[in-house]
This record gives C-alpha cells, structure tokens and sequence, in this order.
C-alpha cells in the first residue's frame, strides 16, 4: 500500500518556547536523512504549524513509515490522503481511504482538526456529516470513547488531509538537540536500552565497546556491530568505536588484588571513555548500569566509577528491574541479538568473590600507581571504527581519517 | 597460510600435496571434457579415471568383492549408505561420539514410527569392542555404523576383526564404515572384513576438497542421492570430477609407499608431545586408556588443559601463528557440554577445555616442540596475570 502524504504530529517539541526553531530545524534535517536514506523518490517536506508533512507523487510504502517512528521527536504519523479544500471532496476521499483497508472493524468516530479558518464548515459539523456518511455507507456503529477506527480529517491551508491509521512514534526531542556522549556497550540487555533511552532525549552517540581480544572471541564483536546497526537507527550519525583492551586487562589483572579485577577494568573503560570523549567533543558518558544488578553496580562500586570520570555518567536505567529492561529491549527491537550467548572477558577474569563496596583509597592508589595513560592512547588510536550510513548499510574508517580534522569528517558526515 | 605457521589441525583438513598442485594446474587448462562424452577427449579423460579407481580398490584390498564409487564429499558417501535405509520400522546401531556426517542421517532416517536408533556406549576404557557392541545388537537391526578412527579422539577400532565377527552373529547386517580419518594413513583390507561400506575423503590426505569416495560390497544394493544422467554405476549422477580424481590418484602414489614410516614417524611425534606437556606445569589431562587393547591413531591427540577454557588458549596459539583444534564445532556454546564428548567418556566438567592436535606425516619434530614450548608457556602466562598482587 502506498500513502500519498504523511502527516507528522509533534508533542514535545510543540512545548518549547523561544527555541523551538532550533528543535524544528534539527528534526527536519534528521527526518530528511532518514527518509532519503530508505526512500529513492523526491519528496517534499512542508510545514503547517504542529503539523509537517510529507508529500510525494509516486506515494510512500509501509518502509517510510516504520523509519518515521524510530525519529525521535516526532509524537505520532499518519499516513494520509489529500484532497483541495473542498468540502464535496471529502466524502469520496474518506471512501477511499475505508475501502483501501479492507475488512473494517465495528465501530468508529471521526475527529475533525481545522486550522484553516477560511473553511466555511466547523470541525463539529464536517465529523458529524461525515460520521454519517460512513455509518450509512459502511454500517459500522460510531462510538466516542475508544473505537475501533478514528477517522481524522485535517484541514488545514493547502488542502485537507484524510486518514485512519496513526503510529506513535518515540516522542522526545530530536537527536542532535541534547548534546553529545559516549555510550558504553557491551553486548547484554542494559545498554543498547539505556541508548535508546538517550536517543529519545535527543542525545548524539558515539559507541564505545571495549574488546578484550584474545580473551574473547570475534563473536562478541560481532554481535555489538549488530547491535549498533539497531541502535543506529535511533541515531544520526553515531560511530562505534571497538577499542583492544586485552593489553590493558592484562597489566591491571597481573597487578591487583583478584577481587577489585571487574570494578577495576570497569573503573579503566570510564578512564578510557573520558579520553575518548575529549577527542570528540562529547561531554558526558552513557551506561546501563541498573542499581546492584551485578557487582559493579552498587552504590559504593559506581561512587568509585563516578570519581574516577571527570565528565558526568548517566545512567537512565539506574531505576529499572532487570525484566522491565528486557522487555524494553524487544520494543527497541535488540532483544534478539542482546540474547545470543556470547563469552564475556569478565568470566576467564572474574573472580569468585568480587567486592562489592570498593574502597576508594585502594582504586585511587591504585590508579595513581598505574595511570597508564600511554596504553590508553594507544588502546584509543587502535581502535577499529564502525558506522552505518543513512541507509543502515555498515562501513568502516581508519582512525587516522576519523581524526583528521574537518576534511574528512565533514567527508564522512556528508556520505552519510 | 605463511611460512612461520604451524598448522596442527590435519583432522580438519590439509594443504594440498604439490603433486596434486601442479597436477591441477596442468589439467585445469588441458583436460576440461565431459569424461562421459562420446568423443576421444571425453574418453580419455575416462580411461584416466578408471585407472584412478582401480588403485583405491588395490590399496583398500578390495578389488574382488567391492565397487568404489566417487562422491563430492565423505558426508555425501555416508548419506548415500544411511539414507538407503530410509522407510518404516528401520533400526540403526550408532555410537553418538561419530563425525555428524554420520550420526545426522542416521537420527534422520530413524525418525519414523517404529524406527529405533541404539547407541552404542564406550567400556570403563572409553573402548568400543565387540562386546559393546553385541550389547545392544539385536535381530532387528539393518545397519551398523562405526568409525575407522575417531576423529575427535583418534580412537582406532580394528574394524576388519570386529565386523567379521559380527557377521558371525548377524550376516544379514549391513556394517558401514567411515573411514575418513584413517585411509591413506592405516591399512585397511576389505576383503578380509565383514565391512559393506567404506567411506574416504581426499582434502583430508592432501587431495583437493570436493571429491570423496565409497568403497561398496558388490552384492549391496543402495538408493542413489542423485539421478540423472547415470554416471558412477547409476549411483551418482553428475559430471565426473575428474581432475579431483587424478589428483588424489596422484596424492595416492606418491604417499602411499611411506604409510607405515609415516605412521612411525608421526607415532613419534606424539609421544614427544605427551611426554613434554605431562612433565610440564601445565594442567594436563588426557583420556587415553592406557589398556593394551585400546589404539589410537598417533595423527590425533585429545587433551585438556584444566582452567582455561579451549577458545582462549586457541586465540592465543594464533597469535603466535599456531593453528590447532577445540573440535568444538558440534558442542553447545552456551552451556559447554557436548554430547559428543560425553560419548567418549569425558567428564562433563572439562567440556570446555577439550583440545585437539592432529598431526600430518609433514610435521616435524622442531614445530612439536614448539607447539609445546608456546602452550605451556601461554598458561603460564593467563595463570600468573590471574594471579595478581596483594
């Protein structure tokens, strides 16, 4: 089925006051990348107050729909028909659309929306004519509250917009308007979900996955590239950074007490996070740390993380049950690639009984003792770099073209 | 693979004999015929393969009673025997510690209602005898399937013995054997046997990959895999793979003259290699009985390092360009324990840690050593990084 027009609903970036240019200016841009990433056509893209639109000749499929629903900012779509303003229109056009889908359910309202002021009927009296109509024509029985089917008709300037399906979409704000941070992932449930979570607070990502090759195999990077290529779908332009931490494993495990090897390595992956984020100007980290889900995450264990971070990390799950998260994950749509087993550097490393309240003076001493801020560089500067491009398609750049400054970037931005 | 690797995983598979390299080569751009065709090219090139064909029957010793037919690949011989034996109420003895090639058909065939598949278990020695054996043989069983030589553990079954012996007790059974691990490196007389069936594969003793064959009693019926076009005795319909054929044929004569020096010669490389790793520190544990009766093929050894899970110490044996076997490819990831391993007899505890070394008569006794020098020396170092400071 292909849709003429889509109608896109704002909610929250309807609230914003003087700025609400800026949140509007960067939703355009993402909905634009997304859709041209999917979708060959030429399309066009208006504004009618709350509402923007998408038009396009040749119709949208169901594709352009599913992409709009993983933008953040936007409250819900609807796919649509338009016809002139003109009010002898509207019933065949409201025919249409109820043929097209087939059997129809029992009962139905019509909501009629009119910010044209110009029309010379109210919204009252097109829902009521309208809603007639269908009853007549169709037998279904109108109901307020809760139908089955809601017919929406909105006219507005240009024309008048007939539809009856709405997919909500994420809501929140655009990607790009909240800032940068790195996100630290690892191949569970946790922190694809806490991006996602991010994403809809329209964070810009830059993944970080910390690889502890040959203590674990090329599955598990596998597996984060996977996962990175759903969450990318969330995100603007959002490379992963696969960083060797073998090296770094090895010199902090050969030098600490078994028990503080985990909170450690963890305590070292934040170190390596901040530098990272330095180079790319992201100003906060991102984990799915859930309170005392596992060792590392209590209070006394992330209050040693949080010292050791100069930037702030947030943790949008910190509040959420471990089924709560796994349910989230299959709307997030990583449930099925956060479920494969995969060997985590951690069991070979994990000792039996890892502490559970660090103490801070040993990780400080220890920290001082060994900075290692060389292998750290070096650890970032090996890094191999993954991205997806507008159209989901996975690519791959050297770090020295990463960092090259603004010639390649821009070069790799604008591919994307 | 470079020159400074070491590649101990022969089992898998192995690089191509320079005799089959240049043969290739030659014949690749030469002889490209149909050897069915009608004219002097395509016979040619079929007289070349019945020439290749006559010497696998001279070196199996079965140019009187058998047929050999060539296949793609030893899976394809071993689902052409099982899967004859497809249709109600069939029952099939096994033993589930065998290639897949093998056991896979066997659990497919005998899916039906009223079809039965008996495993056989191994004794307290991690044997299989005739008693094992007879232990669960009963009137109705159609087929027997054993392995030559284990390719996990190397466990050799005089299988000639035993099947006569069997017949002895049933000589309506059909006894198939896969011999992929051991043709071309252990004497096999099918005459002398209760054997049926007997399946080979090249790329496993320096031939190319994607030519097989099967030895098959003359007087056994099977149900081909593949019609068409009749070839193969109407048993195996398709082109005739023949530069695979010649070059295997080539791999043959060249090596099998030196099958009891080379099976000598790696017997010792074996034995330096248990005998350096057990005087090691490191957690050595192997499964061999060390009863007179049990054999093991000396181009494969089973072993497990205790601790360190088998996927870690394969990572870090190829960083340093050694290339050896968890044979974990059938196992449970997830959980660590392998059916097939528990077949064997080996503790579930040690799933994870199980290794295989499987040897060629190229290796040499300088990259035996190293192997050793290198393991022992990467659990030296996991387990001192492990270790920590106060």
């Amino acid at each position: 089925m292909r849709y003429p027009s889509i109608v896109i609903n704002l909610d929250e970036i309807w609230l914003k006051g003087l700025n609400r240019k800026f949140y509007i200016k960067a939703l355009r841009k993402n909905v634009k990348r997304s859709v041209k990433g999917i979708f060959q056509e030429e399309f066009q893209y208006k504004t009618e107050g709350a509402k923007h639109i998408l038009t396009c000749k040749e119709g949208f499929g169901e594709e352009v729909l599913d992409v709009l629903t993983k933008i953040s900012g936007i409250g819900s779509v609807c796919p649509a028909r338009m016809i002139p303003a003109d009010f002898d229109l509207i019933m065949p056009a409201v025919k249409e659309e109820l043929e097209a889908l087939g059997e129809l359910p029992s009962t139905f309202r019509v909501t009629t929306k009119r910010s044209n002021k110009a029309f010379p009927y109210k919204s009252v009296e097109v829902s009521r004519k309208v809603g007639g109509f269908v009853k007549a024509q169709f037998g279904m029985t109108p109901k307020m509250v809760k139908p089955d089917l809601t017919i929406t008709i909105r006219i507005i300037e240009d024309g008048i917009y007939v539809s009856s399906r709405k997919l909500m979409g994420m809501s929140g704000l655009p990607v790009g308007t909240s800032g940068h941070m790195v996100c630290m992932l690892s191949g569970g449930f946790d922190s694809p979900v806490a991006s996602y979570l991010m994403s809809k607070r329209g964070v810009d990502q830059t993944f970080a996955f910390f690889y502890a090759y040959p203590f674990v195999g090329e599955d598990v990077k596998d597996k984060i590239v996977e996962l990175v290529g759903e969450l990318a779908k969330y995100q603007r332009f959002s490379p992963l950074f696969v960083i060797p931490y073998g090296p770094i494993q090895k010199i902090i495990s050969e030098n600490c007490k078994p028990d503080y090897r985990t909170l450690l390595f963890r305590m070292y992956m934040v170190i390596c996070s901040n530098r990272l984020a330095e180079k790319i100007g992201a100003k906060a980290l991102l984990t799915g740390d859930a309170l005392s889900q596992v060792s590392s995450q209590t209070l006394e264990n992330m209050a040693v993380l949080d010292k050791a971070s100069d930037l702030p990390i947030f943790r949008p799950l910190i509040g959420f049950n471990k089924l709560e998260i796994v349910n989230l994950s299959k709307k997030v749509g990583t449930h099925d690639i956060s479920v494969k087993p995969h060997d985590d550097a951690c069991s070979l490393f994990a000792p039996k009984h890892p502490v559970i309240r660090g103490d801070q003076v040993y990780c400080r001493k220890f920290l001082q003792d060994f900075p290692l801020e060389p292998e750290i560089e070096q650890a970032i500067m090996g890094a191999e770099i993954y991205y997806f491009n507008k159209s989901n398609e996975l690519n791959q750049v050297s770090v020295q073209d990463f960092f090259e400054p603004r010639k390649s970037s821009v070069a790799v931005e604008s591919e994307i | 693979m470079t020159d400074s690797s070491i590649y101990l995983d022969h089992a898998a598979s192995t690089p191509l004999h320079n005799r089959a390299v240049e043969y290739l080569e030659k014949t690749f751009r030469e002889s490209w015929a149909n050897p069915s065709s009608a004219h002097k090219m395509g016979r040619q090139l079929s007289k070349e393969i019945e020439g290749a064909r006559k010497l696998f029957l001279k070196i199996a010793r079965a140019q009187k009673s058998f047929d050999f037919i060539f296949t793609g690949s030893a899976t394809e011989s071993n689902n052409m025997v099982v899967r004859s034996f497809e249709g109600s109420k069939t029952s099939i003895v096994n033993f589930a510690g065998d290639h897949p090639s093998v056991v896979e058909p066997a659990k497919l065939v005998t899916r039906s209602e009223g079809s039965s598949l008996i495993g056989i278990s191994v004794n307290e020695n991690g044997n299989i005898t005739e008693d094992e054996i007879l232990k669960v043989l009963n009137h109705d069983v159609d087929l027997l399937i054993l392995s030559h030589v284990n390719n996990h553990n190397g466990l050799l079954l005089p299988v000639e013995a035993i099947s006569k012996k069997i017949k002895n007790f049933k000589p309506d059974l059909h006894i198939h054997v896969d011999g992929v691990q051991a043709f071309g490196k252990i004497e096999i007389d099918l005459e002398n046997s209760g054997i049926d069936s007997y399946c080979i594969s090249a790329h496993k003793m320096g031939g190319p990959k994607g030519v097989a064959g099967l030895f098959l009693r003359k007087s056994h019926k099977l149900k081909p895999l593949l019609v068409g076009g009749g070839q193969e005795y109407g048993l195996r319909a398709s082109t005739v793979n023949h530069p695979g054929i010649v070059a295997w044929q080539k791999v043959l004569e060249e090596t099998y003259p030196n099958i009891a020096s080379s099976f000598a010669h790696v017997g010792q490389l074996k034995k330096e290699i248990i005998k350096k790793l057990s005087l090691s520190n490191l957690p050595f544990a192997m499964f061999e009985s060390h009863e007179v009766n049990v054999q093991f093929s000396p181009y494969i050894l089973q072993f497990a390092v205790k601790g360190l899970s088998s996927d870690i110490l394969l990572r870090h044996l190829e960083e340093v360009g050694i290339y050896i076997s968890s044979s974990s490819a059938c196992s449970s990831r997830a959980k660590g324990d392998s059916p097939v391993f528990s077949a064997l007899g080996i503790p579930v505890d040690i799933h994870k840690n199980v290794l295989r070394v499987s040897l060629s008569s190229e290796t040499t006794l300088a990259e035996a050593d190293q192997f050793c020098d290198s393991i022992i020396s990467i659990h030296g170092d996991l387990m001192g990084m492990l270790g920590g400071r106060r």
